[in-house]
């Protein structure tokens, strides 16, 4: 018995003289970090005939684009790069990445398959980690290069900051030309890169408000082409133009619900206007809100239970939240300022809209209780945002000066990465797909 | 008339006085209005945790006193720690070991000072034949003692006695980094991670990695993610993007600019990636 103790006691106290360098390891809090963007190494993609290499330049230039764009990364000067790879199955010799502090390289390679066919290869590289990120193969017509490079770029964009990408996605806007007095305002769409621009509507009318169906199929506009202004849809593939109910009146910012089955709009009736949501199969129509007051621009939060939109019951416009069905109805801004267009995130988590304050316009987000309003631009004229579909860009339309043009402009989150997206001539009135299945 | 000289003495003495005694002490409330500056005392102690000296003098008393029986120096790391704790005059050992044993010569000290750091490998694997030896030498009661003193100091002695295992007495070492040192591990940091906050709450993208580095500051291995198992879990892919950034960030810093006399102490060091507090100051 005694003995038994004895070697338990020894044991004990052979185990606390071992067991000490176990827990023995600093801990340090790393509270800070920079914010700069993430440095890349996009080599062009490699193929074995000059065609192949042809496409492989034009691809890794897009991709370095729509990456540097987002301002989340920075693509290193590809005259900078050590090592060119001939074999993207080969692991890339890391060193020479580290050497010109390449945090990723992506490595790619074009094959013609035959004339309607092209194959486009690439892998992505850990240089510090030294690990392999993920590889894609992907096959398209030749001509259809480019959404071959946004894809890429979106799942670049995904794997290294966990977030979906927006590159693979369009933009509808309004394309504007001709005088101020006799302005020509056609429904044009263009890749999200300002590439690709095409008009949707022959420019004999004007058309307002364009806005994406959640499948980027149908877009809702109001047009004027009879005398009252009304709402329509459009179908992309089809170029297909319905009326969207027949009302008593005129209606005004529509806007689909996120399961893409309902449209909710402002509908005015002797002077009033209202909120209203119908329903695209039945067409039956809702009446959400009853004020005096003008009740308009309203938009769903992605969960489809609530709508924000812009009253003035209040004296100035400002900015509602109701339930879906026009109960719990409270006010969320009590700034200075009149409060226009609000457009809640895809991720949910801020509500974009438009404010005028002393003579200048903002674009701002704030959260959906109102609160951490911030304001990410300000100029002469700034209006109508729209978000990309991963909530971390907004598109929107700006005039610099009185009489200039508008613009489609981008800007991002922080604030500080304001981008003019290239139009063919004056645009206005954006708005961001969801991305492209 | 007569009178009048001791009066205007007597006056003049009065008037004197009141010069000195009453004029400054008026005087001295003007001078304690001006504002006190308020001096705080912060224990250095807690923040930089120099515990320089007393490893050093620990082991030598130690030794001799419970090894005056026994001349072995393995033994003395484990099963003497408990003891410095008892007699507290730690200076006093260095005077006075020398003088209660005499049987030892000098000699043997020197010999265990320098073969300790050397041997530190050997003295652990040996402590097994030492207990079995002992307990027909030692009472059973005594060891359980000893025990009991070692159990509560174990969380605190556990750090000395692992950074005993390498540099021990040869820099009387302190037993963590300083604030310095650390503030400039955080400099170095900040240049190579890039804070998660675009993400949706970043301050919930907490990264843990365990690094293993070499004396010259650099990486022996890849870094671990600590909690690997937590985010992969979370399914959250922000999260997910956040350890990799994380763990890039760290290959990408070495080599660290860490005291190397200290090495010990962060040759395994897990650095907490947090974001939270750059919430409030960032636009984002």
């Amino acid at each position: 018995m005694n003995l038994k103790r004895a070697l338990l006691l020894a044991m004990m106290v052979f185990a606390t003289g071992f067991a000490a360098p176990a827990f023995a390891s600093l801990e340090i809090d790393i509270t800070r970090g920079h914010l700069e963007p993430t440095p890349l190494a996009i080599p062009s993609f490699t193929g074995s005939s000059e065609p192949e290499r042809e496409i492989g330049r034009q691809i890794a230039g897009v991709i370095r684009a729509d990456l540097e764009r987002s301002g989340l990364f920075k693509v290193l000067d590809p005259a900078s790069y050590i090592e060119h790879q001939a074999n993207i199955d080969l692991q890339p010799r890391f060193a020479e990445w580290r050497v010109i502090r390449a945090d990723a390289l992506l490595a790619g390679r074009v094959v013609i398959e035959n004339e309607n066919r092209v194959r486009v290869d690439m892998r992505l590289w850990d240089v510090f980690a030294e690990t392999h990120l993920f590889g894609q193969q992907m096959g398209t017509t030749p001509e259809n290069w480019r959404r071959i490079a946004h894809k890429i770029a979106d799942s670049i964009y995904q794997k290294l900051t966990g977030e979906s990408g927006y590159f693979d996605t369009r933009v509808v806007f309004i394309a504007e030309s001709g005088p101020k007095i006799n302005r020509t305002k056609r429904l044009a769409i263009m890749d999200q890169d300002g590439a690709n621009p095409t008009f949707l509507t022959p420019g004999s009318y004007t058309v307002l408000t364009p806005r994406f169906s959640p499948t980027a199929q149908q877009i809702t506009y109001l047009s004027y082409s009879s005398i009252v202004p009304s709402v329509f849809l459009f179908n992309i593939e089809t170029g297909r133009q319905e009326v969207l109910g027949d009302f008593p009146g005129m209606t005004f910012a529509p806007r689909f619900s996120p399961d893409g089955k309902k449209v909710i709009m402002s509908l005015v009736q002797r002077g009033n206007s209202e909120i209203w949501l119908m329903d695209l199969r039945t067409r039956r129509r809702v009446r959400l809100t009853n004020s005096p007051a003008i009740d308009t621009s309203p938009s769903f939060s992605p969960d489809g239970s609530k709508i924000v939109f812009n009253s003035d019951r209040g004296g100035s416009p400002q900015l509602y939240i109701m339930n879906v069905d026009g109960s719990a109805l409270r006010r969320i801004t009590f700034g200075k300022g009149r409060y226009s267009a609000p457009v809640w995130s895809p991720r949910g988590d801020l509500i974009a809209f438009t404010k005028h304050y002393q003579g200048k316009f903002h674009i701002g987000v704030m959260r959906p209780d109102g609160e951490g309003e911030r304001t990410l631009t300000t100029a002469y004229l700034d209006e109508g945002p729209t978000w990309s579909p991963n909530g971390r860009v907004l598109m929107f339309t700006r005039e610099t000066r009185p009489g200039a043009g508008p613009h489609v402009w981008s800007i991002d989150l922080t604030g500080a990465n304001l981008r003019r997206v290239t139009t063919p001539g004056d645009s206005s009135d954006p708005a961001w797909s969801p991305l492209i299945e | 008339m007569r009178a009048g000289i001791p009066l205007s003495v007597l006056a003049h003495s009065g008037v004197i006085l009141v010069g000195i005694y009453v004029l400054p002490s008026t005087m001295d409330d003007r001078l304690n209005d001006t504002p006190i500056i308020p001096i705080e005392l912060v224990v250095l102690a807690e923040e930089t945790d120099i515990k320089a000296s007393p490893p050093k003098p620990e082991p030598e008393p130690e030794m001799e006193q419970e090894l005056a029986p026994e001349p072995i120096i393995a033994q003395a790391a484990p099963v003497v720690e408990p003891e410095p704790v008892k007699p507290e005059p730690v200076p006093e050992p260095v005077s006075k070991a020398p003088e209660p044993k005499v049987e030892k010569p000098p000699a043997p000290k020197p010999k265990k000072v320098a073969e300790a750091p050397r041997l530190k490998p050997k003295p652990k694997p040996k402590p097994k034949p030492k207990p079995k030896p002992k307990p027909p030498s030692f009472d059973l009661a005594r060891l359980e003692n000893k025990l009991a003193k070692a159990r509560p100091a174990v969380p605190t002695e556990d750090k000395t006695s692992a950074s005993d295992a390498l540099p021990r007495e040869a820099a009387g070492a302190a037993i963590n980094l300083t604030v310095d040192e650390i503030d400039l591990l955080r400099s170095q940091m900040y240049r190579c991670w890039r804070a998660p906050l675009d993400a949706p709450n970043p301050e919930k993208l907490v990264v843990r990695v365990r690094l293993r580095l070499n004396s010259d500051g650099s990486l022996q291995g890849a870094p671990e993610v600590l909690n690997r198992g937590q985010i992969e879990r979370s399914g959250d892919p922000f999260w997910r993007a956040a350890a990799n950034s994380a763990r890039r960030a760290v290959i990408k810093c070495q080599p660290y600019a860490l005291p190397p006399e200290k090495y010990s102490n962060w040759q395994e060091t897990i650095m907490r990636f947090s974001a939270a507090e750059m919430m409030g100051s960032s636009t984002r």
